[in-house]
């Protein structure tokens, strides 16, 4: 296939992002680190609000970083001009939006929707770009190239989406959500669809979801809780991650035990595992006592920690 | 890919909202192309209407020379004979006739072609030698017959001469003259003969011309070569050169005048100015083009101006609807730059769809222009005057075309020129209301520099007539800002008070910026209809009060009366109930005397048309016009009259003269009741003085003077004291007297008081005798002196009429009297009782005076004073009973003028036509806010329908949506509607004074700027009903967008 790309590498390096609501500014990533290997595929994780479509709009270059460093590639997005960003989404990064009909012109076939995908690619001197049918049938949907939007599938208006996020085989395609609102056989074809383009191609995916069992299938997560990574699963566990800064999210079982504000004691052992114990004291939430069901015995804890696990 | 199919779908896919523009995209170009060619149209209708409204003669031309010949050799030659019709060459000149049973002068006249032009109903057209055809109407009323012969003489020139003996061959039917080949040359009446007074010997009479062929002519030349008559040429030999009214326009008035100005040159060529043998050419082109130019400059001055309001109106609703389009298409924008093409590149597909549709419309709307002007010509203009396909027209369509792609490229990079992230949001921005954006902001200076300088400036320019826009357009903007902040409050107080409906239609137009752009919208185009209304019913109203004023009444006939008492006494029999006629005599006397109107104090306001209410004055002031106490006039009948005198005397009042007084005698001037006075003179002597005749008192005459009469040549100095008993009548010299009772010394008066007061006249009064009677006392050098009965004032009593009503002369009333001219032509002096703003009919500087006392003040016959009667309302049978009356009393009408003839006038003028382009202004900026409310509503309906189902899951009735909808959307156009006829109300009363209502400003009556409110609410209460159907299509649209599974689907 013509214009194969490498994947693009990504790496973020404390990434703050913060922007204006109603006249008070809001934090939305807060001291990201980030690294992905080239050709990797990541699922992101999290809660509603905690940043992830923020951190997705970063790497497409749709809005810039606040503070820190985010490079995708070669490319520093925190300082790039804006034709340098254009040029950046128009050739070696792909994104796919929320909801299929969103990264679609209506009116137009599937290999017109391409096509139109690699106008900006085409006018900035992209000339080895795939046709539009190579990239349908990248996604298995070349029978359909030249079909109308309303009689396709939802799970071939969502491949239809990722195609044209694969319009000019970018190095990092990004997407949002792709699997929403799709039952299960649309959703399996979805998720092939993406893992083909991320094997074949070798394009860098990052993929943002909420449904626990796209998460399982993805060979690295990343979990973002409150604008940080709050874990990583690797071949379904997951871990939590210690921030450059030393900052360490306790997962969220565990922060249902320990109060905010509760003090901890932290003990790396012989063995190099590494234990927090909560400090003897008063609840600082009003009439709670923080210990309950403290075990009698002295210097151990109720219960294990999850996450501190060596 | 091919982009060009892809853009053909995208226009598909919207195809509703593609159609809109087009359609916009059309009216606009339309718009603007139409503003140059229907002024151009108007321009051409103004010559055009000028020219037809007046004579053949007046808009041809006429070139006089001493020959055929030389006429013939400053004839119009190559492209200047296309803007005149055939030449018709002609000969003419005075001859005195004699004839068998009759002499009259007459006119000799010779034309091109004559015979085939008349109709000859007796005998044959003249063949050969002297003969001539008489008139029918002249030969009845001379007693000329076929092959009668006529002694002629001619008298053209310095001299008169032997013409000879002309046969009459034939008699033809009088013609009508206007025609461009009699070129309003009256040779011909229905009378057939005119009568000139001519004093104490017999009229003279005119006949009807006597008509040549070229052989009768050569023999009048031949006549005139061998008379030795005067030096001067009796003859006129003339070309007529008619010009078709339909034949000339913009264009042409041009070559015309370059025609003519040929001619004249060609004449300058063969005789140098100063040579008594110079030929000349007559034209009144020049004065009439000028007249239309006054037309066509007001024109050029208004339809423009009302061209660019619309133009900017629905350059406006283009832009909100290309805006809406642009908002549409945020999606497809945010696409293209998240896929990396350029905020230029990305606004290129919807711009290419733009260029398509303007490109595609411009045709089309030029096309819709001509047809536009084609109905408003066919509808308004004088029959043959079309569009015009000029350059202008072109570059106006052209022009707007570019303005249109221009504003879609502005509106498409703004778009496009925000953040990315902005633009991918599914949620539309909510309208703050805050921060105008800067094409508003830009607007609204505009808008009030124009109104400062309309209201501080010059109030005639044209800037003057763009102040109903640009108030509208500021009031719309404030109106657009204050309805959110209104919408808002109001929207939360209902949320709290629970009125569920109110409160989500307040909250919904709040966060709506098409809800501002509607209701300004709306402001603009309601303001602009109602103004333009108001404008075109105040001028409408001006014309018609204009008209009336000018004409006098309703109808006015002009007859040719005996006297004014017979006319008078006609018109009171055939309108008893005096509701309906009047009988009115205008004196027009020569020089700067002002003109006088007499007419009956009672009618005057119930008849005449004064223009407005306003002007009409009040019954007492035309009271003022007969003095309150004035004595009763002393009528009597009889045959015989006699005087009873006591003393006598009559005494030299210059003691160095030696002469003795000679007699003294008195004559009464007596009035007769058809208005014609008869004298009776009485010696002086004591005792009874015999019976004298008296002629024509039988039906009752009234002493009106008593004179003292000195004897001829008699300039000695005298004071005169005369014993008047008493006065007697009798039937017949042989029956019993009646005593004639002279009222009191203070009934009578000097008639010549302010001459006498000078020295110049006799002094003479009246005083109460001793034994009864009255005693007249005088003193006279030689003139006559002479007592007035007061039930006629010596000064009779008058009202000034404007500036300038007559000349100020000597009173020993206070009041100075004014010099004028009572209907008998006669000097005479006004006393000023009072004055008004101005008179119907003869305007200001006039006279007003009661027809009975100027009646008994003067003289029966009417020298220089026209007789008419004025109508109160056009009533056909009414009129013609009249007019019968009228003819069996002898008084024939001459002429019939109407008001309503006068208005028409005025209707076919630039003025009026250009009005009526503001009335068609005003409705399609009513039509385009209709169709936006729908265009807004169709084009919004996606997202306001995502809104509204969302409410509808919270658990919101349909019918409480319902109701949500139909409020917001009435309540944007009630409030336009309102804002938009006040505002339109106060921007007609501020441009009115800047329009010009009639070619030539009208003095009477001033022009009248009451807002015309019945035709301003109706049109106000129209626009509502109109707009609210809109707003109803509107709300059943965006209802129909309400579905859950909207919600499903996402933006």
């Amino acid at each position: 296939m013509a214009g194969v790309r490498r994947g693009l590498s990504v790496s973020a390096h404390g990434l703050v992002h913060i922007y204006r609501l109603e006249g008070n500014d809001v934090v939305a990533l807060t001291s990201v680190d980030l690294e992905v290997p080239a050709g990797q595929l990541v699922g992101l994780l999290g809660p509603s609000g905690s940043g992830k479509s923020t951190l997705i709009t970063l790497l497409a270059g749709v809005q810039r970083p606040s503070a820190g460093r985010l490079r995708v590639g070669e490319h520093d997005l925190a300082v790039m001009e804006d034709a340098d960003l254009d040029r950046l989404r128009a050739i070696e990064v792909g994104a796919v939006l929320q909801g299929a009909v969103r990264n679609l012109l209506s009116y137009a076939s599937p290999a017109q929707n391409v096509a139109f995908a690699q106008k900006a690619a085409r006018r900035l001197g992209a000339w080895e770009l795939p046709r539009p049918t190579e990239v349908l049938d990248l996604l298995s949907l070349a029978d359909c190239a030249h079909h109308r939007l309303v009689e396709l599938t939802p799970g071939q208006l969502q491949r239809l989406a990722v195609a044209v996020g694969m319009a000019t085989l970018p190095g990092l395609l990004l997407t949002d959500e792709p699997t929403s609102q799709l039952d299960h056989r649309y959703r399996d074809e979805v998720l092939q669809a993406i893992g083909s383009v991320n094997r074949s191609v070798g394009t860098t995916v990052i993929t943002v979801t909420h449904d626990p069992e796209v998460a399982a299938r993805m060979p690295r997560t990343i979990t973002i809780r409150d604008g940080r990574i709050g874990a990583e699963g690797h071949g379904g566990e997951d871990f939590a991650v210690l921030g450059r800064d030393g900052s360490l999210q306790l997962p969220p079982d565990v922060r249902e035990q320990i109060p905010p504000g509760t003090l901890l004691r932290v003990q790396l052992n012989p063995d190099g595992t590494v234990l927090l114990d909560p400090r003897p004291g008063r609840d600082p939430r009003p009439g709670r006592d923080p210990r309950p069901d403290r075990d009698p015995r002295p210097g151990r804890p109720a219960g294990g920690l999850p996450g501190a696990a060596p | 890919m091919n982009g060009g199919w892809l853009g053909l779908r995208s226009l598909r896919h919207r195809a509703g909202q593609s159609v809109l523009v087009a359609l916009l995209s059309m009216t606009a170009i339309a718009a603007c192309a139409a503003g140059p060619m229907y002024e151009r149209a108007v321009e051409q209708a103004a010559i055009r209407s000028q020219l037809s409204h007046t004579g053949t003669a007046e808009r041809g031309v006429t070139i006089t020379a001493g020959s055929a010949g030389e006429v013939r050799s400053y004839l119009p030659v190559g492209a200047e004979q296309a803007l005149f019709t055939t030449p018709v060459m002609g000969f003419q000149t005075a001859v005195s006739v004699t004839a068998a049973h009759s002499s009259f002068d007459a006119i000799a006249a010779g034309r091109d072609d004559l015979c085939g032009r008349l109709r000859i109903t007796a005998g044959r057209c003249p063949a050969t030698g002297l003969e001539v055809l008489v008139s029918s109407s002249s030969s009845r009323a001379l007693n000329v017959g076929v092959g009668d012969r006529l002694q002629l003489i001619g008298r053209g020139g310095s001299a008169a001469y032997e013409i000879g003996t002309a046969r009459v061959s034939g008699l033809y039917e009088p013609f009508d003259p206007a025609t461009d080949y009699w070129f309003d040359r009256a040779y011909s009446t229905a009378a057939g003969v005119v009568r000139e007074p001519r004093g104490d010997i017999p009229d003279l009479l005119h006949s009807d011309a006597l008509l040549l062929t070229p052989a009768g002519i050569s023999a009048f030349e031949a006549a005139r070569r061998s008379a030795t008559a005067g030096s001067s040429t009796p003859f006129s030999y003339f070309a007529d050169l008619p010009v078709p009214a339909g034949r000339i326009g913009i264009d042409t008035s041009r070559r015309l005048l370059q025609a003519i100005d040929a001619i004249t040159a060609r004449i300058d060529a063969a005789h140098p100015a100063g040579d008594p043998n110079r030929g000349s050419v007559r034209s009144r082109l020049v004065p009439l083009l000028e007249q239309a130019d006054a037309g066509r400059r007001q024109s050029r001055a208004i339809i423009p101006t009302l061209a660019v309001q619309l133009a900017l109106v629905v350059l406006v609703v283009l832009g909100l609807v290309v805006a809406v389009g642009v908002d549409q298409r945020r999606p497809e924008l945010a696409l293209a730059r998240l896929r990396g093409q350029s905020k230029r590149d990305a606004a290129g597909p919807y711009l290419g769809e733009i260029a398509v549709l303007v490109t595609g419309t411009l045709v089309p709307g030029l096309g819709l222009a001509w047809l536009g002007c084609w109905l408003l010509c066919r509808w308004w203009l004088p029959a043959g005057v079309t569009p015009e396909w000029r350059w202008p027209v072109l570059l106006g369509g052209v022009a707007v075309a570019l303005v249109e792609v221009a504003l879609a490229v502005l509106l498409a990079r703004r778009a496009t020129a925000q953040p990315i992230a902005q633009l991918l949001r599914t949620v539309a921005p909510t309208a703050t209301g805050r921060g105008a954006g800067a094409a508003e902001l830009a607007l609204a200076v505009a808008a009030v520099a124009g109104v400062t300088v309309a209201l501080t400036g010059d109030r005639n320019s044209a800037i003057s007539l763009l102040t109903p826009g640009l108030i509208a357009i500021l009031a719309g903007l404030l109106l657009g800002r204050l309805a959110l902040w209104g919408a808002r409050i109001a929207g939360h107080r209902a949320l709290w008070q629970g009125r569920l409906a109110v409160a989500v239609a307040g909250l919904q137009a709040a966060r709506r910026p098409s809800f501002r752009r509607v209701l300004t919208l709306v402001c603009v185009a309601v303001a602009l209809l109602v103004s333009s209304v108001d404008q075109w019913q105040v001028s409408a109203v001006n014309r018609t009060a204009r008209a009336g004023a000018e004409v006098g009444a309703a109808v006015v006939l002009d007859v040719r009366a005996p006297t004014a008492a017979k006319l008078r006494s006609v018109v009171a029999d055939a309108d008893p109930a005096g509701d309906y006629a009047m009988a009115v005599i205008t004196q027009r006397p020569d020089g700067d005397s002002s003109p006088v109107l007499a007419v009956g104090r009672r009618r005057l306001n119930v008849i005449a048309d004064w223009g407005f209410a306003r002007d009409i004055p009040s019954q007492a002031l035309l009271d003022r016009l007969v003095p309150a106490n004035r004595p009763a006039p002393i009528v009597f009948t009889g045959r015989q009259l006699r005087l009873r005198l006591g003393s006598a005397q009559v005494v030299s009042d210059d003691p160095t003269s030696p002469e003795s007084p000679q007699p003294v005698s008195l004559r009464l001037r007596l009035r007769r009741p058809d208005g014609s006075l008869t004298t009776t003179r009485l010696p002086v002597r004591a005792g009874t003085v015999p019976g004298t005749a008296l002629g024509g008192c039988e039906q009752g005459c009234t002493l009106s003077q008593i004179e003292l009469v000195r004897t001829v040549g008699d300039f000695l100095a005298v004071k005169v004291a005369i014993q008047l008993l008493g006065l007697d009548v009798s039937s017949s010299a042989a029956g019993s007297w009646r005593p004639v009772p002279l009222g009191g010394a203070q009934d009578w008066r000097n008639a010549e008081e302010a001459a006498a007061a000078a020295g110049t006249a006799a002094t003479t009064s009246f005083t109460a005798g001793p034994a009864g009677g009255l005693v007249l006392h005088a003193v006279s050098h030689g003139s006559e002196a002479t007592l007035q009965h007061l039930d006629v004032p010596v000064n009779l009593p008058c009202l000034l009429a404007g500036p300038g009503a007559g000349t100020s002369g000597d009173s020993d009333d206070g009041a100075a009297a004014v010099l004028t001219h009572g209907i008998d032509g006669e000097s005479a002096s006004c006393q000023p009782v009072g004055s008004l703003a101005f008179l119907p009919r003869v305007g200001t500087g006039a006279l007003l005076v009661d027809l009975d006392l100027a009646i008994a003040a003067s003289q029966s016959e009417l020298t220089n004073s026209t007789a008419s009667i004025w109508l109160r309302t056009v009533d056909p049978a009414r009129e013609r009973r009249l007019t019968e009356a009228l003819t069996a009393a002898g008084i024939p009408v001459s002429a019939r003028s109407t008001a309503a003839e006068r208005r028409s006038v005025y209707d076919q003028s630039p003025p009026a036509w250009s009005i009526r382009a503001a009335l068609a202004a005003g409705l399609v900026a009513v039509l385009l806010a209709a169709l936006m409310i729908v265009i807004v509503a169709m084009t919004s309906r996606r997202s306001r329908g995502y809104d509204l189902a969302a409410l509808r899951l919270l658990g919101l009735p349909l019918r409480l949506l319902r109701r949500a909808v139909l409020i917001e959307q009435l309540l944007g156009v009630l409030a336009g509607v309102l804002a938009g006829a006040a505002v339109g109300v106060a921007g007609a009363r501020l441009a009115l004074p800047a329009l010009a209502l009639f070619v030539s400003p009208s003095t009477v009556p001033l022009p009248s700027y009451r807002t015309a409110w019945p035709a301003v609410l109706l049109v106000a209460c129209g626009a509502l009903a109109l707009l609210c159907c809109a707003a109803v299509l509107a709300t059943v649209l965006v209802l129909r967008a309400v579905s859950p599974a909207v919600l499903r689907e996402g933006q």
